[in-house]
């Protein structure tokens, strides 16, 4: 499934880059493919890349959605979907 | 305790000084202007009145050196609303005021006809004719105030709007810079601060008595805890998402979520936010040479603010906050960051609240008086306002009023308050805020966007339609914030890192000599509600005025395509009496 696959914030600044179109399955997948493409992204977004823990706080969207409320990292892609990518951040 | 109340009269142009009511002892900020607009304003007054009352209050550890504690309250009857209101900012105001030895400073009456100046400076309470620096923009006359009474004073304003008794004008103060681009800006106390009379406060606290801390060395500990606390979260801490990238980082993260209002809250994504997000703000800035970051007043450590400047670094417009950058943005389908500074600029000059003419503007694109986009356009109707012209008057009063004069239903408003950055359809929680706080449309009353969006202080699904409990407690932890004199963004860390909320709490025991549990706290912060509901409800306010605009209801939002669908039973069991 080809996926559109968004970075914000710092997460920007380490891939030098605000987007990526990948071929994914899964958000693991995807997640897994940007981390090999920026190794500097790597402990940004898992907390431990062997066992696939996430970081505690940062936010994956697909299409608009959280997927803590979807299925996790197991969250099934389909072509053209939307994968955001957000390091901790608020404001107000 | 040295500190006083400033009675200022301008009925009978006399200022007087009087000691602290015991029953006000131990307040400060929000609960304080609230208590006393409760006490001393009758509920059915009209706003613009003779007995409305206007009231400034610095928080309880303002003027100390706690970290991020620069936040000034105005309090006083809302002529948007028509309920209490209490609005705040940060600004070394707050700090020199307190520091002067002045716990709150009440306006009452209406001056005849001219406008004056309250200089407050070692000795001095004078109020001087204002007159030759009325109908100018706030940059030139902030500018020429310094001039006069030095680089330091600190400076507190109502603009050309509020001379028109609009009911978006905000109260300005000083930044860093000494621009005015720092505003208690909702709900209008702008025209509130013009009708009585008064242009202008002027600040110098050389000499002044400082502000008493009853307990050092449970201040001292109290401070370290809440400043452990800001230093390592990581939305707080030196280098962190605010620090680097300041509040509009929200901006993309609100777009993804399909929640930030585009054109006139008609869609909730668009491809082109990112053009003004934090990330192209903070590139933007560090390219042409503007600040960033940068603190609003002195003793920040968050330091989320910045100084946005046009190309070549010039002509400093002060910080271009999410909201501000939302308002005049998208909501007016504007997607560069040049046109939203200046909009920005002209908000700041003409002093409105920067929320209120954003919505007030994308309302006036849906009623045909400029195309959504056009920004050029944008600013020649906020030079209506500056020039006083009826089409000035209408837009200078705000969403509501330009709506209805222009024939527009889709109207966002809450108690006849212009809705901020976050549309409620996808995210119930901060719709449960908007509807039920006292102070109509307000995402600060009580921030769900935190835990709903942000995974800040919990995570809860943004459209699980039961947020009653999550709104009301947010509500009171915010009430007690407010009244503390820190700044409401401690909130991120302390929400996550319970030892820098205790360390908050004691901070404020150590000034007052209270013994304040973090429940005591919270539970001051519920009696501050009662107050205000209190209030509104005398002044004719019902459950009617608890809801979302009906266009919510029945018009789903794309790219999700959900209406808001919070029962109004669960609307009203956030305050159930
Ligand atoms: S965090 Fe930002 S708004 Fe709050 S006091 Fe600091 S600079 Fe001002």
């Amino acid at each position: 499934m080809k996926v559109r696959v968004k970075m914000f914030a710092n997460l920007q600044e380490i891939s030098g880059t605000s987007e990526v179109f990948l071929d994914a399955e899964t958000v693991l997948s995807a997640l897994d493919q940007l981390v090999r493409m920026f190794e500097g992204l790597k402990p940004e977004i898992f907390e431990d890349y062997e066992r696939k823990q996430l970081m505690a706080r940062i936010k994956i969207m697909v299409n608009g959605t959280s997927i803590d409320y979807i299925d996790g990292l197991k969250t099934v892609l389909r072509e053209g979907d939307r994968v955001a990518v957000f390091p901790i951040l608020a404001g107000g | 305790m040295t500190s006083k109340i400033l009675r200022v009269d301008m009925n009978e142009l006399k200022v007087s000084c009087e000691e602290v009511p015991e029953r006000w002892r131990n307040l400060g900020g929000r609960a304080l202007t609230s208590t006393i607009v409760a006490e001393e304003v009758p509920p059915t007054c009209h706003p613009l009145g003779p007995r409305n009352k206007l009231v400034f209050a610095s928080g309880i550890v303002t003027g100390t050196s706690a970290p991020t504690s620069g936040r000034i309250s105005v309090g006083g009857k809302s002529p948007l609303t028509g309920g209490i209101k209490e609005a705040n900012a940060g600004t070394s105001f707050a700090q020199k005021l307190a520091r002067a030895g002045i716990k709150a400073i009440i306006v009452q009456g209406m001056s005849k006809d001219k406008y004056y100046l309250l200089n407050i400076a070692k000795g001095k309470r004078d109020l001087i004719e204002a007159t030759p620096w009325c109908g100018r923009g706030l940059y030139e006359a902030f500018a020429q105030l310094r001039e006069k009474f030095g680089k330091d004073v600190a400076i507190c304003a109502t603009g050309i709007a509020g001379e028109l008794s609009g009911a978006a004008a905000g109260v300005a103060f000083n930044d860093i810079e000494g621009l005015s681009s720092r505003y208690a800006g909702r709900g209008g106390l702008g025209a509130v601060m013009a009708t009585r009379g008064l242009k202008f406060i002027v600040v110098d606290d050389e000499g002044g008595p400082g502000v008493e801390i009853k307990d050092k060395e449970l201040f001292k500990k109290g401070t370290k805890k809440l400043t452990d606390a800001l230093t390592t979260h990581g939305v707080t801490k030196p280098g962190g998402t605010l620090n680097t990238y300041g509040t509009d980082a929200l901006i993309n993260v609100i777009n993804e979520a399909g929640a930030l209002p585009h054109r006139n809250f008609s869609s909730g994504y668009d491809e082109l936010a990112p053009l003004v997000g934090g990330e192209k703000k903070a590139e933007t800035i560090k390219k042409r040479g503007g600040e960033r970051p940068h603190m609003c007043s002195p003793g920040c450590i968050i330091q989320c603010s910045e100084v946005w400047v046009k190309e070549g670094g010039k002509d400093p417009v002060g910080v271009l906050e999410y909201e501000s950058v939302w308002a005049l943005g998208p909501n007016c389908g504007i997607y560069n960051l040049d046109d939203v500074g200046e909009l920005n600029r002209a908000c700041n000059d003409l002093g409105v609240d920067t929320i209120e003419m954003g919505d007030t503007i994308a309302v006036a694109m849906e009623g045909g008086l400029a195309k959504f986009g056009d920004g050029k356009k944008a600013l020649e109707l906020m030079e209506e306002i500056r020039k006083g012209t009826p089409l000035g008057r209408i837009l200078a009063n705000g969403t509501e009023f330009t709506g209805k004069a222009l024939g527009v239903t889709r109207i966002p408003t809450v108690k006849g308050q212009g809705i901020p950055a976050y549309d409620p359809r996808p995210i119930k929680g901060i719709g449960v805020t908007y509807a039920t706080t006292p102070m109509g449309a307000d995402h600060t009353a009580g921030y769900a966007i935190a835990p709903e969006i942000l995974g800040v202080g919990g995570k809860v699904d943004p459209l699980d339609t039961k947020k009653a409990d999550l709104s009301r407690g947010l509500q009171q932890a915010t009430a007690f914030i407010d009244t503390s004199g820190y700044c409401l963004f401690i909130a991120f860390a302390v929400m996550d890192i319970p030892e820098g909320l205790e360390g908050a709490v004691e901070s404020c025991n150590a000034v007052l000599g209270t013994k304040w549990t973090v429940n005591d706290a919270v539970a001051l912060g519920a009696k501050v509600l009662d107050i205000e509901r209190n209030f509104n409800k005398a002044a004719g306010l019902t459950r009617a005025h608890d809801r979302i605009p009906e266009f919510m209801k029945l018009e789903p939002l794309p790219p999700k395509n959900v209406v808001y669908d919070v029962t109004d039973a669960e609307l009203d069991k956030v305050y159930p009496n």
